[in-house]
């Protein structure tokens, strides 16, 4: 074990499990509780559009994702704003339109498609020292963000008129939420690929509100998860030689089966 | 005496349906206002152009003497205690009694700034004031409707608001708690000195500290008088129509109104 820590590659992959999978999570927490779980699926696959269409220019998967999916932000916060009161029909139309484009793009990009498809599965193990740096200044941005503004969020998080009602900017942080989503999302697409990646947004969050009362605990359990998901994802797919994308999202999978099944919550419902 | 709020032929459209009709009235300081009406009759939508949450598609609603049809400001916000109609909360969802309540603080504590003792104090004493504070802990989910529509109204004095906005404030909720909200309004009124406008459908349980019913039917007004002995009677003939000679008599009760506050 210790000869394998010792490799740098594997000590990339370690600390995008920690900085990617916590990241997302704590955005998951947001997704959730505002029940918008279909933006965070739209933003995924624009951040893959994105990525796919900087391989076709020649240039870093990463600054498309990046640039494609904060400007997306602009159409997917107002769309989801107003399906709230209807449905996510108008999200899932738009996450199915950007990942069709994204798969025809690809299919445009000349020679071996192996870096595309690293972007679809994930590759965790090929994570560059960049895409570290970003990730790990991504994760400390959320959480001093969170730390300062937990009072304003977590009133936005329980109901945004009601927020808006004692005087808090809720659209700011509405926008500011959506916004740092889509940058931890196309920073995270080398994890788990743009097709699994809005797992780890979802699957950790929705794991961690089955167990505690508590907005903070919530966090913190979320985060945990989904750190814990990816690590579980990377170990697996070292020993057994099985893709780590897919394993990271049936271990986030398996850990909400479990909070599922073990919730105090549940078996309070079942009681009453 | 000048009005605190002031709408003046507010019309309300969603889409191609018109919620609200010219309508017009003052409100002064220490009113007790019950919005009377049928559904869909506009009473709703005057609380929400009250606090802010409408758009209106023609006239001018006007707060502490700011006109809030380009959007409400913080300053006024915080000024309003605003208490939707009940919804339905996830009974697993991670917010407690006391972390409800405690959003009427935030507005005015600042951003990114903490809870001051004194803050923190104002939420025990909002918790006191509504009877709720046994339930501080409990998870805001685990509560009845009724005890919801307390910790709403908690949160809402929190503010420590000037007016207080009630939509519905007691629809759902069984006699003995129908009855407990009437008299924490009362003493609100009373003791506090809040100014109330409160929605209601409930004609013949309107709190006695009432002083103007304003009775709407499709989105116009068909009454806006004092309610001391309006009977129900009489706000069925209104709301049926049967009464339209009232209008007349509005108009003149309203200047009587407006020389009464000086």
């Amino acid at each position: 074990m210790g000869e394998l820590l010792g490799l740098t590659f594997m000590q990339h992959a370690l600390l995008a499990c920690l900085f990617g999978g916590g990241g997302l999570s704590i955005i998951g927490v947001y997704v959730v509780l505002m029940d918008i779980p279909f933006l965070g699926i739209s933003m995924a696959h624009t951040a893959f559009l994105g990525a796919m269409a900087s391989l076709l220019l020649g240039i870093d998967p990463l600054i498309g994702a990046l640039v494609v999916c904060a400007l997306s932000a602009l159409v997917i916060g107002p769309t989801a704003e107003k399906a709230r009161a209807s449905s996510n029909v108008i999200l899932a139309i738009l996450f199915s339109a950007t990942m069709g484009g994204g798969f025809l793009l690809m299919s445009f990009i000349p020679g071996p498609k192996s870096e595309a498809l690293n972007l679809i599965w994930g590759s965790i193990l090929t994570i560059s020292r960049g895409e570290i740096w970003l990730l790990a200044l991504l994760f400390v941005l959320v959480l001093l963000l969170l730390t300062i503004f937990f009072k304003e969020l977590s009133a936005v998080l329980f109901d945004r008129e009601i927020a808006a009602s004692s005087g808090i900017s809720d659209r700011m942080f509405y926008y500011g939420i959506i916004f740092f989503a889509a940058l931890i999302i196309s920073a995270s697409l080398n994890i788990v690929g743009g097709l699994l990646i809005f797992t780890l947004l979802v699957n950790p969050a929705s794991a961690a509100y089955q167990l505690t009362y508590k907005l903070k605990a919530m966090f913190f359990f979320s985060a945990f998860f989904g750190i814990v998901s990816c690590l579980l994802g990377l170990f697996f797919s070292y020993f057994f030689n099985v893709p780590t994308g897919a394993v990271i999202v049936l271990a986030s999978s398996l850990i909400f089966a479990l909070a599922f099944v073990l919730s105090p919550k549940r078996r309070l419902a079942r009681a009453t | 005496m000048a009005p605190i709020i002031s709408i003046k032929d507010l019309t309300v459209c969603y889409g191609s349906n018109q919620a609200l009709t010219d309508f017009s009235t003052d409100l002064y300081r220490g009113d007790f206002v019950a919005l009377l009406g049928t559904n869909g009759s506009g009473k709703t939508t005057i609380l929400r152009s009250i606090a802010g949450f409408v758009k209106p598609t023609a006239g001018s609603v006007r707060v502490f003497g700011i006109e809030t049809t380009a959007g409400i400001g913080k300053g006024i916000r915080k000024n309003i205690g605003y208490v939707p109609q009940a919804h339905s909360i996830d009974p697993r969802a991670p917010f407690s009694v006391a972390d409800v309540v405690a959003i009427g603080r935030f507005g005015t504590v600042g951003m990114g700034r903490r809870l001051s003792p004194k803050d923190k104090e104002l939420i025990q004493r909002s918790l006191r004031d509504t009877g709720i504070a046994h339930l501080a802990d409990r998870p805001i989910g685990h509560l009845s409707g009724g005890e919801r529509q307390k910790v709403q109204i908690a949160r809402a004095l929190c503010q420590t608001p000037q007016v207080l906005l009630l939509d519905e404030p007691t629809a759902h909720i069984d006699v003995k708690t129908q009855d407990e909200l009437m008299d924490l309004f009362k003493n609100l009124h009373d003791e506090h000195g809040i100014t109330i406008v409160l929605v209601m459908h409930d004609i013949h349980n309107l709190p006695p500290q009432c002083n103007r019913s304003i009775i709407l039917s499709a989105g116009r007004t068909v009454y806006d008088d004092d309610a001391r002995g309006v009977s129900p009677r009489a706000i069925l003939s209104h709301l049926n129509g049967a009464r339209p000679a009232q209008r007349m008599q509005k108009s003149a009760t309203g200047a009587e109104r407006r020389r009464r506050h000086g």
